[in-house]
C-alpha cells in the first residue's frame, strides 16, 4: 500500500520547507532546549510540569533538540545538519532500546547528567521505553528523507515509511497524553517496572510525527484525504487508540470499583470487631457490676459466670477478678491459667499501668499488645469495680489476640485476607500470604476501642478479586482491535473498489471514447465508400459510354470508309479496261498501283469491320454443329483449294456452345491461312478435335512453311505480318480476329510450330 | 424493261447504266437521286406525272431526305405500287439490313461487289433473271 495516491511521480522535492514543519520543528527544538536548561541549571519544575507526570530526562531533551534540528535540516535539503540532527537520537534510541530488550546497562543513561529528580524508578536516567522507540524511529526517518529515492524499498515508497513512521509518532504521543489526561495511574506506568513518557516528551513526540507527516504528504502531493492510500492505517491507528483507551478505561473502572468494594470490606470489618469486642467488654461489665452490687457474692457464682462467660466468647482466656490491693482473687477457669495466679504477674509495668489507670479513671481500658502469662501475645481488658465511690478492683479478661481476632472475624468479610497490628507488630493476619496482592490491593484500617488502637490491612484473596474482574476489558480490546482492522479493511477495500471503480470509469471512458471514434471513423469510411462506389459508378457509366462511342465511331467509320473506296476502285478498273491500250504501259501500269492500292484499303476495313462487329454483336453462344460449320467453310474455299490442290481432311468435330457466325470466321481463317502459307509441294491441312478439362480443343495442322517461335506470338497481334504483300498478301488481321472471337468465348489461341515444318494452330472453346 | 434507279450517287448510277449496256436484257434505266423523288415518280406527281411504272426498281438504301428503307415501307404499303419487285442494292452488309429489308418486302438484296467484273455480272445476272426468267405483272 502506497502512502501517496495513484501515479503522480516523485520528482521534485520542495525546496521550501513548508510553514508547518518549520513551526512543528522549531517548538520540538525550544521544548528539548528547555528541558536542557532545565536540568542544567536543575529546576524540577520545568521538567517534571505536573505532580503526576513522568520526568523527562536529559537523553530525551538532547535528543528532541536533535530531532527538531535534523527533519527541519532534511526537508531543506542540508544533509550533514540532517544526519547529524538524525543520528543522535537514532543512536541514543537505540542504545537504551537495546537496554531495555536486553536488560543491560550501556552507560549511557547518566552519562551527560545525573538523575536525582525522579527517584521513583528503579534506572535513574534512563528515558522511557516508548521514548527510546519514538527516537530510534524519528532519526530513521530523518536519514531516509535526506536521500532521494525513487521507487520503493521492500514494497513501501519512500513517503510511505517516513509518514508511517510519523503517524506512529503522533499515535504515542496523544496515547500517552490522553492517558496522562484520563488519570489512569495505573497503567500509566506499564507495569511501574519502567518510567513512563513524560507528557512534554508525548507533545514533543506528537510536533515531531506531524513534521515527517506533513513532509511525506507534500512530497507524495497528496490532494484528497479519501485518495490517501495509508488512510486505512489511520483509521486502524485512530481505532487501537481508542480500542486501548477504552479498555483502559474499562480495567481502571474495574479496579477502582474493587478499591470500593475493599474499603467498604473494611468498614465492616471494623464495625462488626468493634461490636464484637463490645459485647465481651459487656459482658466483663456485667460481671463487674454484680460482683460490685453483690458484696458478698460467692466465688462459685463469680466463676461460674465467668465461666459462662469464657465458654460464650472464645478468646478469653482467663477472667480474674483482681482486688483493689492488685492481687488476683479469683480466676476462672483456672486450669492453664495458674501462673496468672503468681505474684509477679501483676507488677508487670502494663498491667499496673493499666490497673493504675482503670483505679484512677474508673472507666474500661485495653492494654497494649503484651506477652500473657500463658504464653503467645495478647492484651487485657481491665473492667472496674466500684460502687458509687468504692472501688474493689477489676475484673480482668486476658485475650489471647490471635485466637480472639481468629473467632471474631470468623465469617466476617470471606474472601479477604486481612492483618491486624498494633503499633507495628502483627497480631493476627488471616489467609494466604500473597504480598502482590496485598502490596497492589491493600487498604487500610483502624479500629480504635477503648483507648487502643488496632491497624488493620484488608486486601481481597485471588478468588474475590478474579470474581470482581470481569472479561469484559478484554472484550473490549479484543472486539476493539478486531472492529479496527475489519474496519480500516473495509475502508481499504473502499478505497481499492473505488480506486478500481474509476479506473473501470476511466478505461470505460476511453472505450467508449475509442468506440465513439472508431464509429465516426467506420461511418466516414462507409460515406467515403458510397461516395467512391457512386463515384466509380459514374465513371464506369461514362468510360462504357465513351467505349461504345469510340466502338461506335469505329465501326462507322470503318463502315462508311468502305463506299469511297469502292468508288474508287471500281472507276479506276473501268478506267483500266475502258482505255487499256490507249494509253501507254506507264499509264497502265499506274492505274494497276492504283488498284492494288484500293483493294487492299478495301480488304483493310473489311476484316476491321468484321473485327470491330464482334464486340457489337451479341455473345449468345448457342449449340453449334462444328462439323457444319467445317463444311461450310470448305465449301466456300472450294476454289482455293482446287486451285492449290490441296488435301483438307478432318476427324469428326462435335457440337459446341458458341456463335456459329464468329466459329465459322474462325476456321475459315485458319484453313485460309493454312492454304495460303504453303510450300512447293502440294498442301495438306488436318482438323480435329479433342477434350481437354472443361474445354474442346480444336486443332489445324498444316505442312506450309512454319512460323519461328520467336513470333509466335506476334502474329495474333493487329495488322502484324511477318511477310510482304509480294509474298503472301494479307491484311494482318486473321488471326487477331480468330483471337478475339476465341477469348471472347471463354478459350484461348496458340500455335506450334518450327520453320519449314507446317504449324499447327490450337484454340479452345471452354463449355458453357 | 424499265429500271428505276433510286441512287443519289452519280459515280454509281453512271456505273448501273454502263453495267447493263451489255445486257442481254434491252433497258431503259431512270434515274432519281432521293427518296422524295422516287416517290413522286412513281405516284406520278408533279414534274412526273406523264410517265410510265417501272417493271423493277433498284433501291439504295443510304438517300437523302427520305432514307430507302422509308422508300421501302411507303412503296410496299401503297396498294398501288406495292406490286413492283423491288430490289435493294446497297454497299451494307449488316444482317439487320437485310432482314429488315425482306421483312418490309424487298424481294431481293444485292451487295455492291468492289471488283468492277463483279458488279457487272452481278446486275446482268440479276436483270436478265427479272427480266427473262421471273414473270413480271403486267403493266
Amino acid at each position: 500500500m502506497n502512502f501517496v495516491s495513484g501515479s503522480l511521480p516523485l520528482n521534485a522535492q520542495p525546496r521550501r520547507p513548508q510553514l508547518l514543519i518549520l513551526i512543528t520543528s522549531s517548538l520540538v527544538i525550544v521544548l528539548g532546549a528547555v528541558g536542557l536548561v532545565a536540568w542544567h541549571l536543575h529546576l524540577p519544575a520545568l521538567i517534571r510540569i505536573l505532580p503526576t507526570d513522568s520526568v523527562m530526562t536529559y537523553n530525551t531533551a538532547l535528543c528532541f533538540v536533535c530531532a527538531g534540528m535534523g527533519v527541519y535540516a532534511a526537508t531543506t535539503q542540508r544533509s550533514i545538519l540532517a544526519l547529524i540532527g538524525g543520528g543522535i537520537p537514532a543512536v541514543i534510541g537505540l542504545i537504551t532500546l537495546s537496554e531495555y530488550l536486553f536488560g543491560l546497562d550501556l552507560g549511557i543513561d547518566q552519562a551527560l547528567m545525573i538523575d536525582d529528580i525522579e527517584t521513583r524508578l528503579p534506572f535513574p536516567g534512563r528515558m522511557a521505553l516508548a521514548t527510546s522507540i519514538g527516537f530510534s524511529l524519528t532519526g530513521f526517518c530523518v536519514a531516509l528523507m535526506t536521500r532521494e529515492i525513487q521507487g520503493t524499498i521492500g514494497f513501501l515508497q519512500q513517503t510511505d515509511i517516513v509518514g508511517l513512521a510519523g503517524t506512529t509518532l503522533i499515535v504515542l504521543g496523544t496515547m500517552t497524553v490522553l492517558l496522562f489526561l484520563t488519570n489512569m495511574q495505573v497503567s500509566y506506568g506499564w507495569g511501574r517496572l519502567a518510567r513512563s513518557m513524560a507528557v512534554s516528551s508525548a507533545i514533543g513526540f506528537v510536533g515531531l510525527g506531524i513534521g515527517l507527516v506533513s513532509w511525506a504528504w507534500h512530497k507524495g502531493r497528496v490532494t484528497r484525504v479519501s485518495e490517501l492510500r495509508a488512510l486505512p492505517f489511520f483509521v486502524q491507528a485512530g481505532g487501537i487508540t481508542i480500542t486501548l483507551l477504552l479498555w483502559q478505561t474499562l480495567l481502571v473502572q474495574e479496579h477502582r470499583t474493587i478499591e470500593a468494594t475493599i474499603a467498604n470490606t473494611i468498614a465492616h470489618v471494623e464495625s462488626e470487631v468493634t461490636a464484637r469486642m463490645e459485647a465481651r467488654v459487656l459482658a466483663l461489665n456485667r460481671l463487674a457490676a454484680r460482683l460490685a452490687r453483690m458484696k458478698a457474692q460467692s466465688q462459685e457464682e463469680w466463676t461460674a459466670d465467668a465461666e459462662t462467660i469464657v465458654r460464650d466468647f472464645p478468646g478469653f482466656q482467663a477472667i480474674s477478678w483482681i482486688d483493689s490491693s492488685r492481687r488476683v482473687r479469683w480466676l476462672a477457669p483456672l486450669a492453664g491459667n495458674e501462673a496468672l495466679l503468681e505474684e509477679g504477674v501483676m507488677s508487670e509495668p502494663a498491667r499496673r499501668i493499666l490497673f493504675e489507670r482503670v483505679h484512677e479513671t474508673r472507666t474500661i481500658a485495653i492494654s497494649r499488645t503484651l506477652d500473657l502469662v500463658q504464653g503467645g501475645r495478647g492484651f487485657v481488658v481491665y473492667v472496674p469495680v466500684s460502687h458509687g465511690r468504692d472501688f474493689f478492683g477489676v475484673i480482668g479478661g486476658g485475650c489471647h489476640a490471635e485466637t480472639l481476632f481468629a473467632t471474631i472475624l470468623r465469617g466476617i468479610a470471606p474472601g479477604y485476607s486481612l492483618t491486624i497490628m498494633a503499633a507495628d507488630e502483627e497480631l493476627y493476619r488471616r489467609s494466604p500470604s500473597a504480598p502482590a496482592l496485598e502490596a497492589e490491593w491493600g487498604q487500610h484500617g483502624t479500629i480504635e476501642f477503648f483507648g487502643t488502637r488496632w491497624d488493620m490491612r484488608v486486601w481481597p484473596q485471588a478468588e474475590t478479586l478474579a470474581d470482581h474482574s470481569s472479561v469484559l476489558p478484554s472484550m473490549a480490546l479484543g472486539s476493539g482491535l478486531l472492529a479496527t482492522s475489519l474496519f480500516s479493511m473495509i475502508v481499504a477495500l473502499a478505497q481499492e473498489s473505488r480506486r478500481r471503480a474509476r479506473a473501470g470509469e476511466i478505461t470505460n471512458r476511453e472505450l467508449a471514447r475509442e468506440n465513439t471514434k472508431r464509429k465516426e471513423a467506420e461511418t466516414e469510411v462507409r460515406v467515403l465508400n458510397t461516395a467512391l462506389e457512386q463515384r466509380v459508378r459514374e465513371r464506369t457509366t461514362a468510360l462504357e459510354r465513351a467505349n461504345a462511342d469510340l466502338q461506335q465511331l469505329a465501326y462507322v467509320s470503318a463502315h462508311d470508309l468502305q463506299e469511297p473506296v469502292r468508288m474508287i476502285s471500281t472507276y479506276t478498273q473501268l478506267l483500266a479496261s475502258r482505255y487499256q491500250g490507249k494509253f501507254d504501259a506507264e499509264a497502265d501500269r499506274f492505274i494497276n498501283f492504283t488498284i492494288e492500292g484500293t483493294s487492299r484499303m478495301h480488304a483493310l476495313l473489311t476484316d476491321l469491320l468484321a473485327y470491330l462487329q464482334i464486340d457489337q454483336s451479341e455473345a449468345d453462344r448457342r449449340e453449334t454443329n462444328c462439323e457444319e460449320i467445317l463444311e461450310t467453310v470448305l465449301r466456300g474455299l472450294q476454289d482455293t483449294i482446287t486451285a492449290a490442290a490441296a488435301l483438307v481432311t478432318h476427324d469428326p468435330l462435335p457440337k459446341v456452345g458458341a456463335n456459329a457466325k464468329q466459329l465459322t470466321i474462325v476456321f475459315r481463317n485458319l484453313l485460309e491461312n493454312a492454304l495460303l502459307f504453303r510450300l512447293a509441294k502440294p498442301p495438306w491441312v488436318h482438323v480435329w478435335a479433342e477434350r481437354r478439362d472443361d474445354a474442346w480443343l480444336f486443332a489445324v495442322r498444316d505442312n506450309g512453311i512454319g512460323i519461328e517461335p520467336q513470333y509466335a506470338k506476334q502474329i495474333f497481334l493487329m495488322f502484324e505480318r511477318l511477310h510482304t504483300q509480294a509474298e503472301y498478301p494479307g491484311t494482318g488481321m486473321g488471326l487477331t480476329l480468330c483471337q478475339k472471337i476465341v477469348e471472347r468465348h471463354g478459350g484461348k489461341i496458340w500455335v506450334e510450330s518450327q520453320v519449314g515444318q507446317g504449324a499447327t494452330f490450337y484454340f479452345t472453346i471452354p463449355d458453357v | 424493261m424499265r429500271l428505276l434507279l433510286v441512287e443519289d450517287n452519280v459515280a454509281d448510277a453512271r456505273l448501273v447504266i454502263e453495267a447493263l449496256r451489255e445486257c442481254a436484257v434491252p433497258t431503259l434505266v431512270t434515274v432519281v437521286s432521293d427518296g422524295l423523288q422516287a416517290l413522286s415518280y412513281l405516284r406520278r406527281e408533279g414534274q412526273y406525272t406523264s410517265v410510265a411504272l417501272p417493271d423493277l426498281l433498284l433501291l439504295d438504301l443510304n438517300l437523302p431526305k427520305m432514307d430507302g428503307r422509308e422508300v421501302l415501307v411507303k412503296i410496299k404499303s401503297d396498294q398501288a405500287l406495292n406490286h413492283i419487285p423491288v430490289i435493294v442494292f446497297t454497299s451494307s452488309e449488316a444482317d439487320h439490313e437485310i432482314l429488315l429489308a425482306y421483312r418490309h418486302g424487298a424481294s431481293c438484296y444485292l451487295i455492291k461487289p468492289h471488283k468492277l467484273e463483279s458488279y457487272f455480272s452481278l446486275l446482268q445476272e440479276c436483270i436478265t433473271f427479272w427480266g427473262t426468267r421471273a414473270r413480271l405483272p403486267v403493266r
